[in-house]
């Protein structure tokens, strides 16, 4: 072979090399030798966080965010936290989301715990720049009908002495025959009590550990606490006054009224978001309190760290994060019946539904009380089971 | 020669070439085509738009296809294709991965969806997922105003003792619930055990077990007519057309008494709730979660229900007669059905009974099966010459699922042919007992010979006649592909009178109603001079073919059991 000739086939030998190369980088997951125009960042969210994320995203998607040079979109898929912690589990995505927006952070660590054995990595971070973080709060709160809630107050009065009712009065009320003997009316039948589906929605294990909580008198159960068979007399005697198990129950409460619920444990947001149907439909007013220990919907941020992930995508919803929080986005939850979750938002201001509905005991300022902490996750899984033996059979 | 090691150098440059170039760019052009539908679930309509398909219960066809027409024309990334289902085959298609999202009539099923779900594979989560309702009814009894006022309404509030009374102390009135094998009849039932219990809330299996209970609920069911299996708009296209009534009071939800009194050009349905207490159908929207579902499915959902709540979209929900889901739409609303002059009292229902949890409505449904009004049923088959082949193939298919349809552990089946004469295949005896037999007759019947129409279903009035079991129901299902022509106990005629009058003696002598359903099978059978047959023992006859046949006979059998 000729030099002249030698040195063509080098020459395109070396094209053809590096060409492919592109190629083959370009189509491999993640690859970005080029780098793409479009990122698009999926986000999982939890049900009562979700319109007020949808219409951020689409605000977002319409002001043209780019990240290194990329144009962000934001997606958001809306789905209950028991049905993602499931599908987390058993990798049952069919597009693995780059964000999840869970109710509370108990079910991102459940869920890394799940899958973090596994793969030999956590998918989500508890600290770092790609921690998750909560974008906006809700607590879960006492809803009672006036009527039934002056009648509870001043049978109780002696016990309370000055203070409101509590998962304690609420269960002595759940036990008693009738509300007659609670001073009520005759024709009101028993107390009866609502708290949402425990296999359907996270709130309702969340008032579940929230009567351990208040059973126990401290902010955090341990698994020997939610299986002592004590607190699930207690809890048995509680929810035994529960009538509607149906995955309606809470709407079930605003749509019918007290024939299904005088008072129930439910999230603030649903109940801020629905209060102006409630007036219309349902004349008597609700009494909204606030438990101690208290359940908060934190709703946080968790950025998912597995390999499907580019870096490109990671960066790209942490800048959707940054723009959840920024002030501007942080004041908009409150049209939603959500909190900010930033601190230097305040939870007053226009538009905000708890200002609204003040009249009804929304507060502002949620009175002082203890946080309750996340349960293990042996003591969620031993309740979960005790409740389908016990309600589901 | 020389030229061999240039040719060899080509050649290696060209492969690599193809290896390093052409090959990944044929994988990426493999990889990005279109995605193989993973289910039927999903698809693609002509303007690109992703198409969910959504199974629903027949008898709202009317509110769900105009809120979808809405939706499909409103929106323009996702349409719905609407799939008008019975409630059997939705679910076992839902679990066959057929449809996106499901909306039964009743979340009563949702339970069992699960529970088969999970049956298949024990470490699967609940199928049913995401779930939204966008109108309500209440189960009533429709009563005729007439018959309602004779109850004490609208003075009275009434109960499910008060109706048994009413049917006890008239012979000639005719009530009927659905079976509890849908959902109205299974609400309605659980309704009756509340009552039976005196309970409001939290019906236990204790409380089904126990014996004032079980004599209450007995008591009640044993003034039924009849039982029934037909959906609620097959029951409205028959209520408008049918010349002669053949209830006079009859379970069903509440839309269903706004639809037909605002059609009716004659006496209205009022609608009674049970002064004991009612539950709701609630007609929830459902999305399933299986491994077909995609994001952009779940966002569709989303958008559907969102749609259906919209305030527009719940003024055509009240417009149809249903309750909305939405609490901001007033029942007072100008555009609302829920009102006195359709029959109904948006008022009601004052006592809301809860849905009972998955376990106890089972055991609800076996007790039921134990205490409801058991049936001596003869079947009665033609099997003239033009039965011959496919027909009566098909024929004794549908013979059979009845047989194997019915459940009652008291209920008695007998089977008797005729063509030029009557044959009894297998007497009448506990279905338990001889279910094995009648599969074995069924399965020998023969085509040959003339009609003896008319003798064949004398036969088998005559037959239970004799037993004189007034306590149960006794019925004659008679189906025929031909027209009458070789009776010898009764006169062989066009006209039916004859066998109607034959009929009316039998009863006259006894005391003993016997009901004859009778089936016009294919287009060679008379429907009219059937219709009158069945209509003179008031209820009703049905039209089916070999396509429809099985269906017909399975529907028959819910009548009873």
């Amino acid at each position: 072979m000729r030099a002249p000739t030698r040195l063509l086939l080098v020459l395109v030998a070396g094209v053809v090399l590096i060409a492919g190369a592109i190629v083959w980088r370009q189509a491999a997951p993640g690859g970005s030798l080029a780098k793409p125009r479009d990122v698009t960042v999926r986000i999982v969210s939890a049900l009562p966080a979700e319109p007020w994320v949808t219409a951020a995203a689409k605000t977002y998607n319409a002001q043209g965010h780019a990240v290194d040079g990329a144009k962000v979109t934001v997606e958001v898929v809306p789905m209950d936290g028991i049905t993602a912690l499931n599908r987390w589990s058993k990798n049952d995505f069919d597009q693995i989301p780059t964000v999840w927006l869970a109710e509370t952070r108990d079910w991102v660590n459940q869920a890394n715990s799940l899958v973090a054995e596994s793969r030999g990595q956590d998918i989500f971070l508890a600290g770092g720049e790609y921690r998750d973080q909560p974008v906006a709060l809700s607590p879960e709160v006492w809803a009672i009908f006036k009527s039934r809630y002056d009648a509870l107050k001043e049978h109780y009065a002696k016990d309370l002495s000055g203070r409101d009712l509590s998962w304690q009065q609420i269960h002595d009320a759940a036990i008693s025959p009738s509300w007659v003997t609670l001073g009520g009316q005759q024709e009101w039948g028993r107390f009866k009590l609502v708290i949402p589906h425990p296999k359907r929605d996270p709130a309702g294990l969340a008032a579940m550990v929230g009567a351990a909580g208040a059973y126990y008198d401290r902010a955090g159960v341990s698994t020997d606490d939610l299986t002592n068979p004590g607190f699930q007399k207690w809890l048995r005697e509680l929810l035994d006054s529960v009538v509607d198990f149906s995955p309606f129950g809470v709407e079930n409460m605003l749509l019918f009224g007290y024939s299904n619920g005088d008072a129930g444990q439910i999230i603030e947001s649903y109940l801020l978001v629905n209060m102006e149907g409630l007036q219309k439909r349902w004349k008597e007013p609700l009494v909204i309190l606030y438990p101690d220990p208290i359940t908060w919907f934190d709703f946080p941020y968790a950025i998912y760290m597995g390999k499907e992930t580019t870096a490109l995508e990671k960066n790209a919803a942490l800048d959707f994060k940054q723009y959840l929080l920024s002030a501007e986005v942080q004041k908009t939850t409150l049209k939603f019946g959500l909190r900010p979750a930033s601190p230097d938002v305040p939870a007053q201001g226009e538009g905000s539904l708890i200002a609204r509905w003040a009249g009804m005991g929304f507060k502002e300022d949620v009175p002082s009380a203890s946080r309750m902490r996340p349960a293990p996750r042996s003591g969620l899984a031993s309740l979960s089971e005790w409740f389908t033996g016990r309600y589901e059979r | 020669m020389r030229n061999r090691p240039r040719t060899n150098v080509v050649a290696i440059v060209v492969a690599l070439a193809f290896v390093l170039v052409l090959a990944p760019i044929l994988m990426l052009v493999l990889s990005s085509g279109p995605e193989p539908s993973s289910s039927a679930a999903v698809s693609k309509d002509d303007k690109g738009r992703l198409v969910l398909t959504v199974a629903y219960s027949p008898e709202k066809a009317q509110l769900f296809e105009r809120l979808v027409g809405e939706f499909n024309k409103q929106n323009q990334r996702y349409a719905i294709r609407a799939v008008k289902v019975d409630m059997t085959d939705m679910l076992s298609q839902a679990l066959e991965g057929s449809y996106a999202a499901i909306s039964p009539d009743s979340a009563i099923w949702l339970g069992s969806l699960d529970q088969q779900w999970q049956d298949q594979d024990a470490s699967r989560a609940n199928i049913v997922g995401s779930l939204s309702r966008f109108a309500l009814s209440p189960v009533v009894v429709a009563a005729w105003q007439s018959e309602a006022q004779k109850m004490g309404y609208p003075g009275k509030a009434i109960g499910w003792a008060d109706l048994a009374g009413r049917a006890t102390a008239d012979s000639s009135f005719r009530w009927s619930h659905p079976s509890s094998t849908t959902a109205a009849g299974l609400l309605a039932t659980t309704a009756e055990f509340y009552a039976a219990s005196s309970k409001t809330v939290r019906l236990t299996g204790e409380d089904l077990a126990a014996p004032a209970t079980q004599d209450f609920v007995r008591k009640v069911e044993r003034t039924v007519q009849q039982y029934g299996g037909e959906s609620e708009d097959q029951v409205l296209a028959r209520l408008l057309s049918q010349r002669q009534r053949t209830l006079d009071a009859f379970v069903a939800q509440e839309s269903l008494v706004v639809r037909f009194n605002r059609q009716t050009k004659g006496e209205k349905l009022v609608a009674i709730y049970p002064r004991e207490g009612t539950l709701w159908m609630d007609h929830p929207l459902a999305l399933l979660e299986g491994p077909w579902l995609k994001p952009e499915h779940r966002r569709a959902f989303q958008e559907m229900t969102d749609f259906f709540r919209s305030p527009a979209m719940q003024r055509i929900v009240l417009q149809e007669g249903y309750r909305p889901a939405d609490l901001g739409i007033s029942l007072d609303d100008p555009d609302s059905q829920i009102k006195t002059a359709n029959g109904v009292d948006p008022a009601q229902p004052q006592t809301l009974l809860p849905m009972p949890s998955y376990g106890v409505l089972e055991s609800l449904r076996n007790a039921w099966m134990l205490l409801k009004r058991p049936a001596n049923i003869y079947l009665v088959a033609d099997t003239s010459g033009s039965m011959e082949g496919d027909k009566l193939a098909r024929a004794k298919e549908a013979l059979n699922i009845f047989v194997g349809q019915v459940r009652g552990g008291s209920d008695r089946v007998g089977l008797i042919s005729f063509a030029s004469d009557v044959r009894e295949e297998v007497p009448l005896a506990d279905v338990g007992q001889n279910k094995d037999r009648l599969q074995a007759a069924i399965d020998n019947l023969r085509a040959s010979g003339n009609t003896a129409l008319y003798d064949g279903v004398y036969s088998a009035a005559e037959r239970l006649d004799a037993l004189r079991q007034s306590d149960r129901i006794n019925v004659v299902v008679v189906m025929t592909d031909g027209k009458e022509n070789a009776s010898r106990r009764v006169r062989s005629s066009s006209d039916p009178q004859s066998l109607i009058n034959s009929l009316r003696s039998l009863q006259t002598r006894s005391g003993l109603p016997v009901l004859v359903f009778a089936v016009a099978y294919g287009s060679d059978a008379d429907f009219t001079m059937l219709q009158r047959l069945s209509e003179a023992t008031r209820v009703q006859a049905y039209r089916g073919d070999p396509e429809t046949i099985k269906k017909l006979y399975q529907l028959l059998s819910a009548f009873f059991s």
